[in-house]
């Protein structure tokens, strides 16, 4: 009655929760994607089937430049603390400043952030590791094979759907 | 039938499938929609009811009044097209697909798992801010490390380090305990 054991391999990093306790991460089984929902001590899988996915929608947000304005806007407040004060005072904000800095550099060079649902008849999933634009267009790039071998080739042009009513 | 993700606004075929960000035509949110042939795929016509033809044939053992189809892999009992749960190439009973679930032999169908490795790990290195807890901590980690050694941990690729290294942390507590209460 059992089957072999999966192997599956790893899709996305882990994105991890507010306040950081667990995190989602996404992995690839031999026929269908694997999200994990972690909570350090215990684990709840969900499964996608490649038969079963209807679509993969990526929809650009905002929260990236929220994020950056908001380090920025920490880091300039520390400066102008270091500015005002002297001494290992000064030094400090000046480091603290410039560690927020650094962090903004790096969620820049991260790029936009994303929304990632995947559709099938019956759920619609928030993929929530894949939140960078350019990991999630990279994972769809890479899955859109895999998808198309358990249900067939799409046609060149999808047939339009009527918006009006 | 594809919506935007945030008007809601169904989505018409030159924003469907394109392998680009473009913006959606009502709400204008950048977007990128991929989509599958599974879309356009028509939903399966339901398993007709079959009654039981009064000339010998088989019934399905959960229902008395239809027509058995296939029986199951694991019982071996008749089922009808309704009880019938194909998984893994196999088809099933709603009985022995329980079972199976519970007793963990399809691994398709686990959907939890405790981490008790996590759990003794935690619990060998938390309490050690405190110091005096590890008194008590200690020996439930090393009951933890045996008791559940043998127990499946993750579906995903782990190893047993953390029931290690949790031991090695308990017996080191351990032993510095039995010294300092008895030297």
């Amino acid at each position: 009655m059992t089957g072999n054991p999966e192997r599956y391999k790893r899709l996305s990093g882990k994105k991890k929760r507010f306040l950081g306790f667990g995190y989602d991460q996404l992995w690839l089984g031999s026929d269908h994607l694997l999200l994990l929902d972690s909570k350090y001590y215990e684990e709840d899988y969900k499964r996608f089937y490649f038969k079963d996915i209807q679509s993969l929608l990526v929809r650009k947000t905002d929260f990236g430049k929220i994020q950056n304005i908001f380090l920025g806007l920490i880091g300039g407040f520390f400066i102008l603390i270091a500015v005002a004060t002297d001494g290992g005072a000064s030094i400090f904000f000046w480091v603290m400043s410039g560690l927020f800095f650094f962090v903004l550099l790096i969620n820049t060079l991260r790029g936009p952030t994303c929304e990632t649902i995947l559709q099938t008849a019956v759920q619609t999933e928030k993929l929530l590791p894949l939140d960078r634009i350019n990991n999630a267009q990279k994972t769809i790039i890479f899955l859109r094979p895999l998808i198309k071998k358990f249900q067939g080739i799409l046609e060149v042009e999808a047939p339009k759907v009527d918006t009006s009513g | 039938m594809i919506n935007c993700p945030k008007c809601n606004a169904s989505l018409q075929g030159d924003v469907l499938d394109t392998r680009r960000l473009t913006a959606c035509p009502a709400c204008g949110v950048v977007m990128q929609a991929t989509v599958f042939p599974a879309m356009f795929r028509e939903p399966q016509p339901l398993a007709s009811r079959e009654t039981l033809v009064l000339n010998g044939e088989a019934s399905c053992f959960y229902h008395p009044k239809k027509k058995a189809v296939v029986p199951c892999a694991a019982c071996g009992r008749f089922v009808c097209a309704l009880c019938d749960v194909e998984l893994d190439d196999q088809h099933l009973c709603p009985s022995c697909l329980e079972k199976g679930k519970r007793k963990r032999k399809f691994k398709n169908l686990e959907d939890h798992r405790t981490l008790y490795d996590s759990i003794a790990l935690s619990l060998a290195i938390v309490p050690m801010l405190f110091i005096f807890p590890t008194i008590i901590t200690a020996p439930m980690v090393i009951f933890i490390v045996f008791r559940y050694w043998k127990a499946p941990t993750s579906i995903l690729p782990r190893n047993k380090i953390r029931f290690v290294l949790a031991f090695m942390i308990a017996g080191l507590q351990i032993t510095g305990w039995t010294f300092s209460i008895f030297l």
